[in-house]
């Protein structure tokens, strides 16, 4: 059987896609987890432990640690990287904030 | 001389409990008493205008000197200077925003009241610093890591392969402590080879000191609750530390590599309890001869600085630094990430708190913004 040249080229993108969604997951998801795992936990015992607020507390954060978002929760600060990894730190009181 | 007598009394007493004093005791720098009539901060700190000696004018610069540096945010990277003298708070300022109140986090300096709670533990014959650890994971037969003791651990010289490795996201100390090792760090850190015979080779490493803290709390039971109990019971308590909160892992692991919260006074406390030679108020919480036992440089060949859990102003070996360059030979520094400091100071009855952020400042610039402080107070001692 023989493949067309848009055929083949498709193939092959589809191919570089899916080695690009293996890379993600192999190399950058670990980073992505503590990337995420390193805001909740930091937010978390910022906001609930120490007291201030989430502004003051994300400009201590590193300028490199951007990509990844976060929400204050009622007891505990939920922090993601979209499609690769996401941290929720719970905060209690007497033993500060926990990953989960 | 009588110093010298009392130190090698000590030094027995330690020995009788089945610990040994790593290095001649005599080379330590004696620990000062509270002075008469000055009470124990365990209730509120008692204040005083800088004494006779302290060159008060070198002081209030050193002060404004250390909050001139801003961070990121605008705010000062120090956050809390806290400078007790002879049992007193002579010396406090804040950054805008921060208090006497409010609590900051210790990161490593959590090593150290790791550390404390051993000792507390030590002191109640329930561990032994020089007996195999109590970790079961190393106990199979063949097994390498069952001659790693609790002293190997405290000099940072267990020989395991889990040391920091960096401060970037792929290093060790970062899967422990925010990536996969976080849910559970004592499974993480306690599954790591050993790769040097336990006691030859120092390597930081908060993978060890979370070994450390989970040897307490199994030894303690009762999960993360009856861990809170003992450590309120035991320390924080005693010392009036009541803004004190440690953090645990999902497993219920106190998390004694990092994470302690206190304000900059309750940290000042947990320095005053070493200065104090581990006894407060007439009461001895740590053991006898356990002060002299953790700022006696571990015997690695590699290191030169590091005591138990604790930082000595000694020479440094390579790869390794002095906590406070140009200060006394006597100061012992409990150290955290981004430059958080309980510096103790024997030979000037002196503990220094500097609490903050390292965003635009480095370990250098803060050491010697400490150091300048404590250059403003007077040794009491020749044995600086």
């Amino acid at each position: 059987m023989r493949f067309s040249r848009a055929r083949m080229i498709g193939l092959l993108a589809l191919g570089a896609l899916l080695a690009a969604a293996v890379f993600a997951r192999v190399r950058l998801a670990p980073q992505a987890d503590v990337g995420a795992g390193f805001v909740a936990k930091l937010m978390c015992s910022c906001i609930f432990v120490a007291g201030r607020d989430a502004a003051a507390c994300r400009l201590d954060l590193r300028p490199d640690l951007a990509p990844v978002r976060f929400e204050a929760l009622a007891d505990g600060v939920q922090a993601w990287v979209p499609l690769l990894a996401s941290r929720t730190a719970s905060h209690r009181e007497g033993t500060g904030c926990t990953l989960d | 001389m009588r110093i010298r007598r009392l130190q090698r009394l000590a030094a027995a007493a330690f020995a009788s409990l089945g610990l040994a004093v790593a290095a001649d005791a005599g080379e330590l720098a004696p620990l000062p008493p509270q002075p008469a009539g000055v009470p124990y901060p365990t209730q509120r700190w008692p204040e005083a205008a800088p004494g006779l000696g302290v060159d008060a004018q070198r002081l209030d610069a050193a002060f404004d000197a250390a909050f001139a540096t801003a961070g990121r945010g605008g705010v000062s990277e120090t956050r809390a200077l806290l400078a007790i003298h002879r049992g007193a708070i002579v010396a406090e300022r804040y950054a805008p925003g921060f208090d006497s109140q409010s609590r900051f986090q210790s990161w490593s300096m959590a090593k150290t009241v790791t550390q404390a709670l051993i000792g507390i533990l030590v002191k109640d014959g329930r561990l032994e610093v020089m007996a195999p650890a109590p970790v079961p994971e190393w106990h199979a037969v063949g097994d390498p890591r069952g001659e790693v003791t609790l002293d190997h651990m405290l000099h940072m010289s267990s020989g395991l392969a889990n040391a920091d490795g960096g401060v970037g996201p792929e290093s060790f100390v970062a899967k422990l402590m925010f990536g996969e090792g976080s849910r559970d760090v004592w499974a993480f850190a306690t599954a790591a080879p050993l790769i040097h015979p336990p006691g030859t080779f120092w390597a930081y490493s908060t993978a060890t000191s979370m070994i450390l803290s989970g040897v307490v709390g199994r030894t303690v039971g009762g999960g993360r609750e009856g861990m809170l109990a003992f450590m309120r019971e035991k320390l924080f308590d005693p010392l009036g530390m009541r803004s004190a909160v440690p953090e645990f892992d999902l497993a219920g692991t106190f998390l004694g590599g990092g994470f302690v919260w206190a304000s900059a006074r309750d940290w000042a406390r947990f320095g005053l309890l070493f200065l104090r030679d581990g006894v407060w108020d007439g009461a001895r919480l740590l053991p006898e001869g356990w002060v002299d036992y953790v700022r006696t440089a571990a015997p690695a060949p590699n290191n030169g600085v590091y005591g138990a859990q604790l930082w000595l102003n000694l020479e440094p070996k390579a790869d390794q630094f002095k906590p406070l360059p140009g200060g006394p030979r006597s100061a012992i520094s409990v150290n955290g990430n981004d430059g958080q400091m309980v510096v103790i100071v024997p030979t000037r009855d002196l503990v220094l708190v500097r609490l903050g952020e390292m965003q635009t400042s480095t370990w250098a610039s803060v050491t010697g913004e400490v150091a300048a402080a404590v250059a403003a107070f007077p040794a009491i001692s020749a044995e600086e």
